[in-house]
């Protein structure tokens, strides 16, 4: 009883706990709501719903981790989204150039993700006011790729997305990928420094870790991740939209912190922002299936956000409180 | 403590002088160089009617950025990005009761003004007291202002107009400038008064510069940055009022669009974003170069995806001159 008791008491400390706690409770009220919450269609249909924040919040957590913020991941993903589906050719036999378009866009997420770096770890501009800056830039590119929405792209890679292996959908399969990369990534001298970095960055530098390249290295690697998001993206909307990203960029945030990542940087995990982008769209989920009046679903939405910060920060303070 | 202590004259320097100036001197420069070469390029963009009117455009921004800086300046990472959202609900909130009338005129003051207080208050609760991420928190509370707002009009389509007396302020004039510019140019500077002389003032440096030591000083600094952050639910909603008696009509988003210029202002100002370091003056200089490079975009007849670029980039390059000496968040 007493170990049932100090490991319950080991597990609440850990801060994936108030995350996880949330979202289940969350799926739980969706699924009273919705009892054909659990049919594997609506779980498919669910998972590519949500992926596209998940994904881009992880990334947004990796940037946070470093002890910066990504306020230009929001056009980041209008851009990339806009350059894949004008660049996609639909005519047969184009499967190298598409392929080519693809792997192009990876570079041009990497090297958004590193112009971002240079301006922060080089320059020492605070992160919050500079990609703000730079999601202009951003924005004006993806409107020069795509004036009016417009582009496709394959239903071969539509379908992709949406298919089956075995059990599991690929979707799925792709974001416990992405989280495990991670999770290796973190053990390594990389994740490490990202996590030291972003607890103390005098501190770091001081250790001899060079702060710049790490704070470069989490750009890139977050904007992996963002590049993932907008490809899951891509692969439902099927089109480029220069609007399409405009949301993301503050939801991510959101997400990464109900997560338990903590904006001053240093701790939390990827993990726990995906976890953070699900309570943000199911919430969405429950109002719709609560059959709430159209204008209350916005005001519900909000206090339900700020309800879960709450709680996030409450488990996260009586942490600390404990700690010292 | 402080004010009971006489302050010891000292002498500046010509490079102290310009370490305390330089960014106020660099955004008139700024504005001075966009007027010139716009006036170059272009003959009537140096009009002094239409000048007068980008003025005023600017007056809107350098109000709400007066606001902004309160709370960036509080340090912590604060930030306000409710603020465009309160201004939306104020002169929505406003709007439905003033109706055109004078009389309304204090009423519907009184109104938004304590719904903005009182939002502006939770804010500064969940900040202080919570520790909820400044961000995250004001973010959170735009959804929920958005959430009020489309509540209370039930998306039918929204009447009410501002009263006289809010349209004459706005676009009337005293001798050659609006009014509205006085009354900006008179808000900067008793914001600046307040913030050098007054004991409210140096709290807001102390807390601001060093959160640690204000507290050692005997201030209550999350109790302070409650007030700060009602403060600015106070001011950004009463400043849709003005917004009001600008665009006449309301509709859902009409504050929205001063949120980021609010920030931008601030930021070529030279209000440091960790907090304690700026000045009112400088978000002045802010507002005034957001909106003449703007208008210097247009008259050089560029596209619009090209102006979004060229002015993030031109924002990249004046932080990367601001931000040489110091790491900052």
């Amino acid at each position: 009883m007493n170990s049932f008791k100090s490991r319950y008491q080991s597990f609440s400390r850990n801060p994936l706990f108030m995350p996880l706690l949330i979202t289940l409770v969350l799926i739980l009220i969706n699924l009273v709501l919705q009892p054909n919450f659990l049919e594997a269609r609506v779980i498919r249909l669910n998972i590519l719903t949500f992926s596209p924040l998940m994904l881009v919040a992880m990334g947004q957590a990796i940037i946070l981790i470093g002890g910066n913020l990504d306020l230009s991941v929001g056009f980041g993903v209008s851009l990339l989204n806009c350059f894949v589906a004008i660049n996609m050719s639909l005519e047969p036999g184009m499967a190298g150039h598409n392929a080519l378009v693809l792997s192009a866009g990876l570079v041009i997420a990497v090297a958004m993700g590193l112009v971002n770096g240079v301006i922060v770890g080089m320059f020492k501009v605070p992160s919050f006011i500079a990609t703000f800056a730079t999601s202009f830039i951003w924005l004006g590119v993806a409107i020069m790729i795509a004036p009016i929405p417009g582009g496709a792209v394959t239903p071969q890679f539509a379908q992709f997305f949406k298919a089956s292996l075995g059990p599991v959908n690929v979707m799925l399969l792709i974001i416990l990928i992405a989280m495990c990369a991670w999770q290796v990534i973190r053990h390594f001298r990389t994740g490490r420094y990202i996590y030291a970095i972003g607890s103390s960055w005098e501190a770091s530098y001081a250790n001899g870790i060079r702060v710049h390249r790490i704070t470069l290295a989490s750009f890139a690697l977050g904007w992996c991740f963002v590049y993932l998001g907008t490809l899951a993206l891509t692969a439902q909307t099927r089109a480029g939209d220069s609007a399409l990203g405009e949301p993301f960029a503050l939801n991510s945030i959101a997400a990464a912190v109900i997560g338990g990542v903590s904006l001053a940087g240093g701790s939390g995990s990827p993990v726990g922002a995906a976890l953070g982008a699900i309570t943000l769209s199911i919430v969405l989920n429950i109002i719709y299936f609560l059959g709430l009046p159209t204008s209350l679903q916005v005001l519900v939405r909000g206090i339900i956000i700020i309800a879960a910060l709450g709680a996030t920060m409450v488990a996260k303070n009586a942490r600390a409180r404990t700690a010292t | 403590m402080m004010g009971n202590i006489p302050l010891i004259p000292y002498r500046k320097n010509l490079g102290e002088y310009w370490r305390d100036f330089s960014k106020e001197i660099i955004s008139l420069l700024l504005v001075a160089a966009l007027i010139v070469v716009g006036a170059i390029v272009n003959q009537g963009s140096a009009d002094w009617t239409y000048l007068l009117v980008r003025i005023k455009v600017a007056s809107f921004i350098g109000i709400i950025g007066l606001i902004q800086a309160t709370v960036i300046l509080s340090g912590g990472g604060g930030i306000d990005v409710s603020v465009g959202t309160m201004a939306s609900m104020g002169a929505l909130f406003g709007a439905s009761i003033m109706q055109g009338r004078n009389d309304m005129l204090v009423p519907a003051l009184l109104a938004v003004g304590a719904a903005g207080l009182i939002l502006g208050f939770v804010n500064g609760y969940m900040i202080a007291r919570l520790r909820i991420h400044p961000l995250i928190q004001t973010l959170a509370m735009s959804f929920v202002i958005t959430g009020i707002i489309i509540a209370y009009s039930q998306g039918r389509m929204l009447l009410g107009k501002p009263s006289r007396i809010v349209e004459e302020l706005v676009n009337n004039k005293i001798g050659p400038v609006y009014i509205i510019i006085l009354l900006w140019l008179g808000c900067t500077l008793l914001m600046e008064l307040l913030l050098r002389r007054s004991r409210t003032g140096r709290k807001l440096t102390a807390v601001g510069t060093n959160e640690k030591a204000a507290l050692l000083s005997g201030i209550n600094v999350p109790t302070f940055r409650i007030g700060i952050y009602a403060f600015s639910g106070l001011c950004s909603s009463v400043f849709g009022i003005l917004v009001l008696g600008y665009v006449h009509t309301v509709y859902l988003d009409v504050g929205n669009q001063y949120l980021f210029p609010s920030v931008v202002a601030c930021t070529i100002g030279g209000v440091s974003l960790a907090g304690g370091a700026g000045s009112y003056v400088g978000v002045l200089g802010g507002a005034m170069v957001y909106i003449f490079l703007q208008s210097f975009l247009v008259t050089i007849n560029m596209n619009e995806a090209w102006r979004k670029v060229v002015f993030g980039l031109i924002l990249v390059i004046v932080l990367i001159a601001y931000s040489r000496n110091k790491r900052q968040r």
